[in-house]
């Protein structure tokens, strides 16, 4: 069942320098209970389109166009459309974000627990003071020890990895129904990783959550996620149920980015770089944007003509694949 | 340290008060008072912010009892009885500054005179300093337009001198106050109880009244622009950012969230402050602008004193040492505030003891 559906979104920033085209025409679903991971280099507007389905774009940038269907309860409203004080009352409560650097997403002034009882007060209504005990229950959920003291504590006073499960905390702190979560594990050491991404797989089950996963981790995504979708240049280029991804890649890029790690499904002796780098956005490239890297370039179909995505289960945007 | 002692009593008093009323305040709020702690501390590693937070103490406390203690009153014109009290030097006659060509004690009109300073000093900051970071919020955060639109009034106000500004307003508006302060009694013998002088000479502070008034206009528009600089920088960090993912509202951002985490430099510019809005005050006195006779402050005295000045050298000397502790007094505690608020300051002082 669809929970959400994004189409036709296009996002430019307005520059000194030219107008960035940092994310077009993007479609895509979510269902519910699902984990959608996006998955591309920096630059290739994954955290563009993520923020932009709750209009956390700030100026420069700007939404151009498509919509945003959130289902919920029966009724389906365009989150781009609906003014904003209502989607002020979705965002943290039915759509809420972790970020990636836990040490800068908490206020320093405010201790851990205040701010957890903060984002329920916000949604709920209330005083702060009155939800101080759940707050204390969430950070037990998110596996903090000692999270009777912990909820008293500064950021300062915690380490990276328990920021960033207060961060959750934080996000989860109002049973959302679409968790998006920004490379929440880049900032955290490898063992607290494995850690967040189990909580992450808990909290799932417990909550009944659809999460949409950004990361440039392509073993978080294998161990992680049932869908990918892959982002290059601000467009989607693929999207795949994970195995099949692993297993059968399709665009030249998503080979290249599974050439460049070490694929958890069939290990390969050497890694292969992907030549060159993201292009400018600014003044992309006529046709397919990933031509100019491209092994398998097409002369005068790839640099002339864009490729549509197309496909059922397995989607690909490539003139390979008529 | 006897300082660091005092400083753990004093916080301690602190808590056993709170507790008196809220039970269990102190088993939450420990590492608060931990801050606290090491704040005191961090000023008193520092002679000069120690010296700078007595001067201006001191300076609060004359301002505030001084009227109340002072031996003799403002509009008490001892000459009208005893003539060899004109102009009468520190020490003789029992007056142990002397006294001015009226026969009044000098002691007395300096206290009284503190608590002039005090008021616009306190006026001043409580009025336009609100207003300026309140103008920043909105045009740091809200850019564009907004932003476009209050800078651009800030600069205008920016443009005016202060002092040229406060020169036309005391020459425009006393006249008006005056009326205002005759059709509304209860304004006025509020403005003359916050004053320390008597009801009936209430329409002598319409020129004061017009000094603040004067003073908070070329007040607010530093704070703003400060206040909007770095409001630019905060709301660009990702607690801001995941505060508005969180679904906070705009206003709960600005005040609960930016406003706290900019507050310390505004603290100790608006310390600064109280120094130059002082030296600003007097100086225009001492042109004549502000206080009017019978009502004297720090600037009358040594405006009265300046025209007889090589004899009479107890009406400029006296007023002039209490301006220049003042203003140094502020302007240290202002500085070691500075490191004060520096969080990282105060932790390699944790370590020191």
């Amino acid at each position: 069942m669809k929970i959400l559906e994004v189409r036709n979104l296009t996002v430019y920033f307005y520059t000194y320098a030219g107008v960035v085209k940092a994310v077009e025409n993007v479609s895509f679903d979510l269902y519910r209970g699902e984990v959608l991971a996006i998955v591309g280099e920096t630059g290739s507007g994954k955290s563009v389109t993520t923020r932009a389905i709750t209009r956390l774009i700030q100026p420069p940038g700007k939404i151009i166009s498509g919509s945003v269907i959130y289902r919920r309860d029966g009724e389906e409203v365009d989150l781009l459309k609906l003014p904003e004080e209502e989607l002020r009352k979705i965002r943290g409560s039915e759509i809420a974000y972790v970020f990636q650097d836990p040490s800068s997403a908490l206020d320093p002034l405010y201790t851990v627990g205040y701010q957890i009882g903060e984002t329920m007060a916000a949604h709920r209504g209330g005083k702060i003071k009155q939800y101080l005990s759940e707050a204390v229950n969430l950070l037990r959920m998110v596996l903090i020890p000692d999270p009777e003291s912990r909820s008293r504590a500064f950021p300062h006073q915690l380490s990276g990895g328990m920021k960033q499960r207060s961060v959750i905390a934080m996000a989860i702190s109002n049973k959302p129904r679409i968790l998006i979560a920004d490379e929440p594990t880049t900032a955290v050491d490898v063992t607290v990783q494995a850690q967040i991404l189990h909580l992450f797989k808990q909290l799932k089950e417990q909550l009944g959550m659809s999460i949409i996963f950004i990361t440039h981790n392509m073993g978080l995504v294998a161990e992680f996620a049932d869908r990918v979708v892959v982002m290059y240049g601000g467009k989607i280029v693929e999207e795949a149920p994970v195995e099949e991804l692993f297993q059968n890649p399709k665009h030249p890029y998503t080979q290249g980015l599974l050439n460049a790690v070490i694929n958890p499904l069939n290990p390969q002796e050497r890694l292969k770089p992907i030549p060159g780098t993201i292009p400018n956005l600014i003044n992309p490239p006529a046709g397919c944007r990933f031509h100019p890297r491209c092994p398998y370039i097409i002369r005068g179909k790839c640099e002339k003509e864009e490729p549509p995505l197309l496909g059922d289960r397995h989607k690909v945007a490539c003139w390979l694949y008529p | 340290m006897i300082l660091d002692k005092a400083a753990d009593g004093l916080l301690w008093l602190l808590v056993k008060l709170i507790t008196l009323i809220r039970r269990d305040w102190y088993a939450k709020n420990k590492a608060r008072v931990e801050e606290w702690r090491l704040t005191l501390y961090a000023l008193n590693r520092s002679p000069t912010g120690v010296i700078g937070l007595f001067l201006s103490l001191g300076f609060v406390v004359v301002g505030v009892v001084g009227p109340l203690v002072a031996p003799y009153s403002y509009n008490q014109f001892l000459y009208l009885e005893r003539p060899e009290l004109y102009l009468t030097p520190p020490g003789e006659y029992g007056m142990p500054l002397g006294t001015d060509i009226y026969g009044r004690d000098v002691l007395s009109l300096m206290l009284y005179g503190a608590r002039v300073s005090l008021v616009i000093s306190v006026v001043t900051i409580a009025l336009g300093v609100p207003l300026g970071i309140l103008l920043g919020l909105l045009a740091g955060y809200y850019g564009g337009k907004i932003d476009e639109a209050i800078m651009r009034v800030t600069d205008i106000f920016l443009a005016f001198p202060a002092l040229v500004l406060a020169l036309a307003l005391a020459a425009t508006l006393p006249q008006r106050i005056r009326e205002f302060l005759i059709d509304q009694p209860m304004f006025a013998s509020f403005m003359a109880t916050i004053f320390g002088v008597s009801a009936e000479d209430a329409i002598h502070l319409a020129p004061l009244i017009s000094i603040f008034t004067a003073l908070i206009i070329v007040w607010w528009p530093s704070y703003a622009r400060v206040v909007r600089g770095m409001v630019l920088v905060e709301k660009e960090k990702t607690y801001v950012e995941a505060a508005r993912a969180l679904g906070f509202s705009t206003w709960r951002i600005m005040t609960r969230h930016i406003l706290p985490n900019i507050m310390s430099p505004i603290i100790v510019l608006a310390t600064f402050d109280f120094a130059t809005v002082n030296l600003l005050a007097a100086g225009l006195s001492f042109l004549g602008l502000g206080a009017q006779p019978p009502i004297v402050d720090w600037g009358s005295l040594i405006n009265m004193g300046g025209s007889r000045f090589p004899t009479a050298w107890w009406l400029v000397l006296f007023p002039g040492v209490a301006i220049f502790l003042t203003a140094l007094g502020w302007n240290l505690l202002g500085d070691a505030l500075r490191d004060v608020f520096d969080p990282k300051f105060r932790r390699r002082i944790e370590f020191r003891v």
